[in-house]
């Protein structure tokens, strides 16, 4: 620890670089969204993730309301789905955006083309756009957290989970010739978002042990992984949903700042495996913690991986939309109780 | 009670001897596959190794070679079944290679479907199944149906993301007893609840039978939203579907 | 947030109001000398949210049997916490169109199963009967069993349910009866009792 006052942005960089902070970091790099937040903005989905305005003002309430040191406005994981063509059933207020891939628009690798129109897409521009308004308000005040989807993801989206998952069983090669063309929209949208204003970026790529061994990870995604550290000038803090300590090894060797782990991975555990060669940020648990319990139980969990050394503290994944704020404000208190009492020990 | 050695078929041997431990389970994949004909074990083997080709082809030459379509349909399809529904409990493989033992299943099902249906067999019953809504995952509902299906139940398949509306919708035009409801996130089990709110508010609840399941579904849960009864995985949902409409 | 410091604990949500622009509506449960009480509350500023809050709180307590305490505000004249109730009476609160009368739900209603008129009288000291007519008494306890879940009651004969509290609930017996005969725990629970001691055929039983 450092004795030095940081503001949320320089705790935030200085944590996914594992250099001293003042105290950890509460951070979010993926969605804070609540159906009770969208009210007191005003800004409702599913126009929040079309508007930039509305994104802005929405993902901002994760810092001046719930008070992490993150504002990460990419609430859902389609954008640039969108942008390459996938159909997207927008949803309502208390549900996600989500890809209709039942109606996949790829069928082989040749099907994957880049479109000229991937950045100034209205759902890619809505995002580069409430960056850009994000920085303009806060300045250098807080860090922002972009997104950018991974291409195994970007290949459930397009082909659909079966057929995609059925591809890499089938035919490795087409695989990886796919994953080759989707990494390109990858970088595009991670370096547009750089570019805008990101202080570092969140790259969801699900290949999680619930569904693809860790081998899988091994052979398809980690030399990608690798290229996307090298190719994006901006910490990475890599999403992996789900069981991942049998490829925790494989991700702390790519690279990338930092990996954002599910509750089904214990803090201490996790941290044996990855041996400061990343940072960790996570990870409450959502469904039974977050959603489901009260303040106690989720000060419980936020102690567990303080105690651990988790270097950035966060709900493991998108919160549900109807989380209560009652649990959201606890995170901050208790990180701050903790240090206090671990300063009072010292 | 078999022995392991009197199965003919050396892979589903060596399938058992290393990938089945518990006791009960071993013994009870021994006794069935003991006792059934080795093309069926070929069957079966094909079937666990996703050789949908393969299952295609020994389907249809033990149909045509006059064995009786119910007999291919458990000792062949529905027994390798078994063995990879363990396999994937275990961890041993994961959802690609299920996919790919699913692809088999329906290969061999294409040719045993319309045999039973041509028989003029009575579906044991009609069953409308659906994911939650907010809920895409369909992987486990989809081998439910298939295993639904090939017991003799007529299944509506909702697919996913199944408001409480369609439901209610769907047991109603299609008169079905039984309604199957599926949730892979814990964020939209509550919306099974919700569903069976829906069931009794429209005044249908007494009408139909209503399971769930679903990787994160308990027993306690099912309970507590007020369901009939709780499937653990696809095997056991048959078993529960019989159960709650009183068929054998 | 200093906002949801003074609300209290949530206990119930509707994410998307159809009476009004979708706006989510919480209720929230506040501990107070003289018992809890719960606060109807939405963060949302939009023209007429004031006016819904205030219909749900007054709707909240008359199918609950409660008493409108401040603004959005109610709690249970026996100071008891009831919760599990309170939520349901704010649920059904909710759905209710603004524009119909507002009343208590009588202490009987038609069971489509059995085909009879299930009635549930108050015998003093939070003690209520169940009855079918027709003289079902598997039914009657099964009906009991459910208000027992739905309302933290106490269980005193198997057709009876008894409020902790000793007092008469009669709007929640009213609000809850219409579920209680869907509580399917409390009908297996039933069914197993019928069945103990009987002995069935290895295809009936369940793996």
């Amino acid at each position: 620890m450092t004795a030095q006052p940081m503001n949320s942005r320089q705790r935030v960089l200085a944590a996914l670089r594992r250099q001293p902070v003042d105290r950890t970091p509460v951070c979010n790099p993926t969605s804070v969204a609540t159906v009770e937040l969208m009210d007191l903005v005003d800004a409702y989905f599913p126009h929040a993730n079309r508007e930039p305005e509305l994104m802005a003002r929405l993902a901002a309430t994760g810092y001046t309301e719930l008070g992490f040191d993150s504002i990460m406005p990419v609430f859902s994981i389609i954008q640039e789905s969108s942008a390459l063509g996938c159909k997207i059933q927008w949803e309502q207020k208390d549900n996600w955006p989500t890809v209709k891939m039942r109606e996949p628009i790829w069928e082989k690798p040749e099907d994957i083309v880049i479109p000229p129109d991937f950045l100034t897409h209205p759902d890619t521009r809505c995002v580069i756009e409430a960056i850009r308004l994000l920085r303009r308000e806060f300045g250098d005040e807080v860090a922002i957290v972009g997104k950018t989807m991974g291409p195994w993801s970007l290949g459930y989206h397009g082909f659909g989970v079966e057929p995609f998952l059925l591809l890499s069983l089938d035919d490795p090669g087409k695989t990886m010739q796919c994953l080759d063309r989707l990494k390109e929209a990858t970088v595009a949208f991670g370096l547009a978002q750089i570019e805008a204003g990101a202080d570092a970026l969140t790259l969801p790529d699900h290949a999680t042990g619930d569904l693809v061994s860790g081998e899988y990870y091994a052979r398809y995604l980690r030399d990608l992984h690798i290229e996307f550290s090298q190719r994006l000038p901006a910490p990475i803090i890599l999403h992996i949903c789900g069981r991942t300590v049998d490829r925790m090894e494989y991700i702390a060797q790519t690279g990338m700042a930092a990996f954002h782990f599910d509750s089904k991975n214990a803090p201490a555990e996790s941290m044996e495996i990855v041996k400061k060669r990343i940072s960790l940020v996570g990870n409450l648990n959502n469904p039974e913690t977050l959603f489901s319990k009260g303040p106690e139980e989720v000060r419980a969990e936020v102690y567990r991986n303080l105690e651990a050394g988790v270097e950035l503290v966060g709900p493991e994944c998108a919160i549900p939309l109807q989380t209560a704020i009652e649990n959201l404000v606890e995170i901050p208190k208790a990180v701050r109780d903790w240090h206090r009492e671990q300063a009072t020990r010292n | 009670m078999a022995q392991l050695n009197e199965i003919h078929n050396e892979f589903i041997r060596q399938e058992i001897e290393e990938n089945i431990e518990r006791p009960n389970e071993r013994q009870r994949l021994i006794d069935n596959f003991a006792k059934s004909r080795p093309s069926m074990q070929a069957i079966a083997a094909a079937l666990i190794e996703g050789e949908h080709a393969t299952v295609d082809q020994l389907t249809r030459a033990a149909l045509d070679e006059g064995i009786e379509a119910l007999e291919v349909m458990d000792d062949g399809l529905i027994a390798g079944m078994a063995v990879v529904g363990i396999k994937f409990r275990e961890n041993i493989i994961f959802v690609p290679e299920v996919l790919a033992c699913a692809r088999a299943m329906k290969a061999g099902m294409t040719h045993i479907e319309p045999i039973l249906s041509a028989s003029g067999i009575d579906p044991l019953g009609k069953v409308v199944m659906g994911t939650v809504k907010g809920d895409l995952h369909d992987i486990g509902k989809n081998l439910c149906i298939m295993m639904l299906r090939g017991a003799g139940f007529e299944v509506i398949d909702l697919g996913v993301d199944t408001s409480p509306d369609r439901f209610i919708d769907a047991v109603e035009e299609h008169r079905a007893t039984l309604l199957g409801m599926s949730a892979l996130l814990t964020t939209t089990m509550p919306n099974m609840g919700k569903t069976i709110e829906a069931f009794i508010d429209a005044d249908l609840r007494d009408q139909v039978k209503i399971m769930v399941g679903g990787a994160p579904v308990t027993q306690d849960f099912a309970d507590d939203m007020g369901a009939d009864g709780y499937g653990k995985d696809a095997l056991a949902c048959v078993t529960l579907a019989k159960h709650l409409l009183a068929v054998k | 947030m200093a906002k949801t410091a003074a609300l209290g604990r949530r206990v119930e949500l509707v994410p998307m109001d159809p009476h009004c622009q979708d706006i989510t509506i919480a209720l929230y449960r506040q501990e107070a000398a003289d018992g809890p009480r719960y606060q109807v509350h939405s963060f949302s500023g939009r023209p007429g949210v004031v006016a819904r809050l205030d219909f749900v709180a007054g709707a909240t307590a008359v199918l609950g049997g409660m008493a409108a305490v401040g603004p959005g505000q109610v709690r249970f004249a026996c100071g008891g916490a009831h919760e599990l109730a309170a939520r349901r009476a704010f649920l059904e609160a909710c759905k209710l169109d603004p524009a119909q009368p507002l009343a208590a739900r009588p202490l009987q209603f038609f069971d489509k199963k059995t085909g009879h008129q299930i009635h549930v009288a108050p015998l003093g000291g939070g003690v209520y009967q169940v009855a079918l007519e027709g003289g079902d008494a598997g039914r009657a306890a099964a009906v009991a069993g459910g208000l027992v879940k739905l309302g933290q009651m106490q269980n005193p004969a198997p057709d009876q349910a008894a409020f902790p509290c000793g007092q008469a609930h009669d709007a929640l017996i009213g609000l809850l009866v219409v579920r209680a005969v869907n509580v399917r725990a409390t009908l297996r629970e039933q069914e197993m009792q019928a069945a103990r001691g009987q002995l069935a055929a290895p295809s009936a039983q369940q793996q």
